[in-house]
């Protein structure tokens, strides 16, 4: 038996009701008894993934025996890499969150929510079987929903959280019908068993289940077309964002993907659709986040992009890198976050164009470049060496999705650099202060990590950690990076103002902008399908609603007749 | 027998209820809480007689015809029977306490906690009935009961509610009993236990069969003859709400689980897939026309009163499995939705909120002034939505799984359905989290909330989420 494998998640998921009593003797206690608990899961988190040696093994505990499930955690490479990842990354937000959420309300509904969040994402990453996984998931999902409107008073706030909830609830009927179409299948839903079950012909239709757990797995880690949720959820805390909407929950997705890779392998037609959604996915977000002037916004699409990068090294049959390329944008986007939170709080809005010149905030400052450096793959930086792993992987599998990836890498720098030079550079901004040091703190062991956090990935030789530096791949991912970074100077730097004039007079640019910002359509299409069924469909449900005894009437007779006439239709 | 023991202190506690109201000059402003007292202590008593003889019903079938007894008929109670007890006893049990302060000072009291026993004892009886004239016996006494609950305010939409309701139901009996009367001229035998003799009754054995489920199916609200249950709960007031839409809609739906129970060994034969074909059918409708009727609604109780239409769908689409699987997933939506429902309805009449003060107008912004109030109805919402860790997770699960388990493209359709509807349901139940628990009015006072009216929703939500937590500990005596 392995209790830190338990303590894990246990210890954050029974600290998150104490919050709020705490909350009632002394508001500053909730903090820090978050802080304290945030600190005692990294250090569990940080034995379990140095002390681990293989071989992988599962321990279970009776739970609901009658439907075969089981509480049970699976220790292998995976799950103690991220258990790890998620474990220490989380403290460093929860202290961040000390720090920024300082003057807010609710501090004791924040912090329970945010213990019970992490707690169950833990729990999530940890699980060995399909059911106890699919608990987890639906509870950060509920702790994701109710912290995006955390701050109620605000509409948006409230319809974003709403919203988020219900998309990522699409995607999760899905994967529930999956886990019990494998429950009835094949008796079981534990990833061992269900990884045995696959090399058996016939067993179940792996096709449907596989369809139906990327449908699940696309909701939750925001994949076109199920990704609108995504940038609304910025409508929430900055710490919610880097810890939930950057670093944790919506990489669950992936994971799901990596943990029923043998599922998917067992049909090429199901890896190619992982690998379609990713690109689509990949690009998409790109693309929108060229345009995006919220730089919450930015970073949301960006988000979205990565992970269709990760989506589509699943799709390529590199798991291992997709699970690399998740630990790294965790980091970097998480730090990203930190960062901007910083911004915002400084500049007091979130829309780059009114900010500017912000340098003068240094140690922001260079977290997020350190962020945005790693965001674009510049060497020696955390995200080089996890991206050059899927590029030369798909420069060997499959030269189209290669193609993919390396002009999403283009966009990706052009984006990064966008929002590094629009909030940072321009007429210096003076007067605008350091965040306090339970933000820095954070932010400085994060750029830290982005920098050499490669030297730990493969420490432990959790996974086989594969980089080729392929001379073909180096050569793309460099011209990419250096591309982007430099049309991005051009017109951010050298060219400001005309460019900002360019935009605003050109009008097929400004058509553009519009659609981009607008997120290409897809918010709207949505509106209409929910009108159509809230009010259309509503309406044609209530037309038999009449309140007339004699409507009433005609239909009992109706039912009655129908019914004779399928006895006599039936012809027993 | 301890079964009917239970029903005679029920009927025994009406008439004391009865009896004590008549001391009302005396008893002045204690009044309702000295009658209700004597609900509630008859409905404990009750609870731990049952409780007492839980063990008896899980080891088997529990078959028995009194011989020196007021009720002196056919009983039978297996394990699904014995959950459907209990979720009617607790949910009563709750409605006694919560109405022992909420109810006014109205005349009738009286009659209103002799019914509220009566309706419980009847309904133990119906889930208990061994044969088809039995049902037939305690589901008039759990209707008649229905109809002075309905009309319990005497305003003229309350009479004409329980007007409407009256005709549908009455209606339903005789459709009921017609497909008895076939039955015995087919089989010669009124027994449940004998009914796979329909067999080999061709057409007649389906029509017997079929008009039986359509006559109980229109108490139990399916569509398309669901239509009275959004009136009736609309003119009732919250308490009654609660009791009505669970304990009557889920005692007469356990009625049809009696009536297709003894096909189910029989599940591959033409009888039975003739009926498959109209329940899923039903079904599908009902939850559909439920869920989108629940998103018209502006008052929270009447929208309650649509989704309660709509977890009839799902209730029916596990009893169209015919499999055992698919009744223990009837019996555990029954006991997970049953408490859910009931402790939300109890909160949209926490304060002694009337049928117009559960317009969402009314309700908006109570969350932000009342925290507990909005942590409660947050929590009832994600409940009915079947998030963990509540129970209700469970009982959709095993809901899916029986669906699953048939195996055909039909119920595999019937699967997507069901869970699409659960999103469905997640679009109008969190417009109450929104505007009930999340927005804030300006100007807006706390309402004293007196401990009795949120310790009755409270405990049902907190006995929800130990079933969710431990879920062996119900579906351990069911599965």
């Amino acid at each position: 038996m392995n209790p830190s494998a338990w303590l894990l998640w246990l210890i954050p998921l029974a600290s998150a009701p104490v919050v709020p009593a705490l909350g009632r003797l002394d508001k500053r206690a909730c903090k820090w008894f978050a802080v304290a608990v945030g600190g005692a899961t990294a250090l569990i988190g940080l034995e379990m993934g140095l002390t681990f040696s293989g071989p992988a093994q599962t321990q279970t505990l009776a739970w609901v025996p009658s439907l075969g499930v089981a509480l049970e955690v699976q220790v292998d490479g995976v799950s103690t890499l991220l258990g790890a990842f998620v474990a220490l990354l989380s403290f460093a937000i929860v202290v961040y969150a000390a720090g920024n959420m300082e003057r807010e309300r609710g501090q004791a509904r924040f912090y329970s929510l945010v213990l019970l969040f992490v707690g169950a994402m833990l729990g999530l990453v940890m699980a060995g079987n399909l059911v106890q996984l699919y608990v987890f998931w639906e509870i950060v999902g509920i702790c994701s929903a109710f912290l995006i409107a955390f701050w109620n008073d605000k509409e948006s706030a409230r319809k974003a959280g709403i919203k988020a909830f219900f998309v990522t609830r699409v995607g999760d009927a899905a994967l529930l019908l999956a886990v019990i179409l494998i429950l009835t299948s094949i008796g079981t839903t534990s990833l061992s068993g269900i990884a045995a079950a696959t090399k058996v012909p016939g067993t179940a239709n792996w096709t449907l289940i596989g369809f139906l757990v990327l449908v699940g797995a696309m909701g939750k880690s925001a994949q076109v077309p199920l990704h609108v949720w995504l940038p609304d959820a910025m409508e929430g805390p900055t710490p919610v964002s880097a810890l939930i909407h950057a670093a944790t929950m919506v990489n669950a997705g992936v994971y799901l993907l990596v943990r029923l890779y043998p599922v998917l392998a067992t049909s090429q037609a199901l890896l190619w659709s992982v690998l379609g959604v990713g690109l689509l996915s990949m690009v998409v977000g790109a693309v929108c986040a060229c345009a995006a002037d919220d730089l919450k916004r930015v970073l949301a699409y960006s988000t979205i992009s990565q992970l269709g990068l990760m989506f589509a090294a699943i799709g390529l049959g590199n798991w291992q890198g997709a699970v690399f390329h998740l630990v790294s944008q965790g980091v970097f986007k998480a730090l990203a976050f930190m960062a901007a939170g910083s911004v915002i709080e400084a500049a007091g809005t979130r829309r780059m164009d009114e900010m500017g010149g912000l340098r003068t905030m240094k140690v922001t400052y260079v977290a997020f470049l350190a962020a945005a450096l790693a965001m674009i793959g510049l060497p020696p930086f955390i995200g080089f060496w996890t991206k050059d792993a899927i590029l030369s992987a798909a420069l060997t599998t499959n030269q189209a999705a290669f193609a993919a990836i390396a002009v999403g890498s283009v966009l990706t720098a052009y984006y990064s650099f966008r929002a590094v030079f629009k909030v940072f550079q321009g007429p210096k901004r003076e007067g605008v202060g350091e965040p306090p040091a339970l933000m820095a703190g954070p932010m400085v062991a994060m750029s830290a990590t982005a920098a050499f956090g490669w030297l730990l990935l493969d420490y432990q030789k959790l996974l086989p950690f594969g980089f080729s530096l392929d001379p073909p791949a180096l050569a793309a991912s460099m011209f990419a990076l250096v591309s982007g970074v430099m049309v991005s100077y051009y017109a951010f730097v050298m060219k400001r103002e005309e460019t900002k004039a360019a935009l605003a007079s050109h009008k097929a640019a400004g058509l553009l902008k519009k659609a981009l910002l607008q997120g290409l359509g897809f918010d709207e299409a949505y509106g209409r399908l929910s009108r159509l069924v809230t009010v259309s469909l509503s309406e044609a449900a209530l037309l038999i609603q009449t309140g007339d005894l004699d409507t009433n009437a005609m239909l009992l007779l109706a039912a009655l007749l129908t019914l004779l006439l399928l006895v006599a239709v039936g012809g027993l | 027998m301890w079964l009917t023991g239970i029903m005679e202190v029920l009927f025994a506690g009406a008439m004391v209820s009865v009896v004590v109201d008549t001391g009302r000059a005396r008893l002045g402003g204690r009044r309702v809480l000295a009658v209700g007292a004597v609900a509630a202590v008859s409905l404990s008593a009750c609870l731990a007689e049952f409780l007492a003889n839980w063990s008896q019903a899980q080891s088997g079938p529990v078959t028995a015809t009194p011989v020196v007894s007021a009720f002196a008929t056919l009983y039978t109670v297996d394990k699904f029977g014995a959950l459907v007890i209990l979720t009617v006893l607790v949910v009563g049990l709750a409605v006694a306490v919560y109405s022992a302060t909420s109810v006014g000072e109205r005349d009738n009291v009286g009659l209103f906690f002799a019914l509220l026993q009566i309706i419980v004892a009847c309904a133990v009886g119906l889930v208990s009935a061994g044969d088809l004239l039995t049902v037939f016996l305690f589901w008039e006494g759990v209707s008649i009961s229905a109809y002075g609950l309905v009309s319990f305010e005497r305003r003229d939409v309350s009479l004409e509610a329980a007007m409407k309701y009256f005709f549908m139901a009455a209606s339903g009996s005789l459709i009921y009993l017609y497909g008895v009367a076939l039955t015995y001229s087919a089989i010669g035998s009124i027994r449940l236990s004998e009914l796979p003799l329909l067999l080999s009754s061709g057409s007649l054995g389906l029509a017997s069969l079929l008009l039986m489920l359509l006559g109980l199916g229109v108490e139990a609200a399916l569509f398309p003859v669901h239509m009275w249950l959004p009136d009736a709960y609309g003119s009732s007031p919250a308490l009654t709400g609660a009791l009505h839409g669970r304990v009557v809609n889920e005692a007469v739906l356990f009625a049809m689980l009696k009536v297709v129970q003894p096909l189910v060994p029989y599940a591959g034969s033409d009888l039975v897939r003739g009926a498959q074909v109209a329940l899923v059918a039903v079904a599908a409708m009902t939850m559909l026309v439920g869920n989108l009727g629940a998103m018209g609604q502006t008052n929270v109780r009447r929208m309650l009163a649509f989704s309660s239409v709509a977890q009839m769908g799902y209730m029916l689409a596990a009893l169209s499995t015919f499999t055992v699987l698919g009744l223990a997933a009837v019996a555990f939506l029954i006991w997970n939705q049953g408490i859910v429902k009931a402790s939300f309805f109890m909160l949209t009449g926490a304060g002694g909120k009337d049928y117009e003060g559960a317009e969402l107008d009314r309700l908006e912004g109570l969350g932000q002034s009342s925290k507990t109030l909005g942590v409660l109805f947050s929590s009832s919402a994600l409940a009915m939505v079947g998030s963990p860790p509540f129970g209700t997770f469970w009982a959709e699960l095993l809901a899916v799984e029986a669906l699953l388990s048939v195996g055909t493209d039909m119920f595999f359709g019937l699967a997507v359905v069901l869970v699409l509807n659960i999103v469905l349901s997640i679009a109008y139940y969190f417009r109450v989290v929104n505007r009930v628990a999340l927005v804030s009015v300006e100007g807006k006072e706390a309402e004293p909330m007196k401990p009795s009216f949120l310790l009755p929703p409270v405990a049902l939500l907190a006995l929800s989420v130990l079933t969710g937590l431990v879920p062996a500990l119900i579906l351990g005596t069911i599965l």
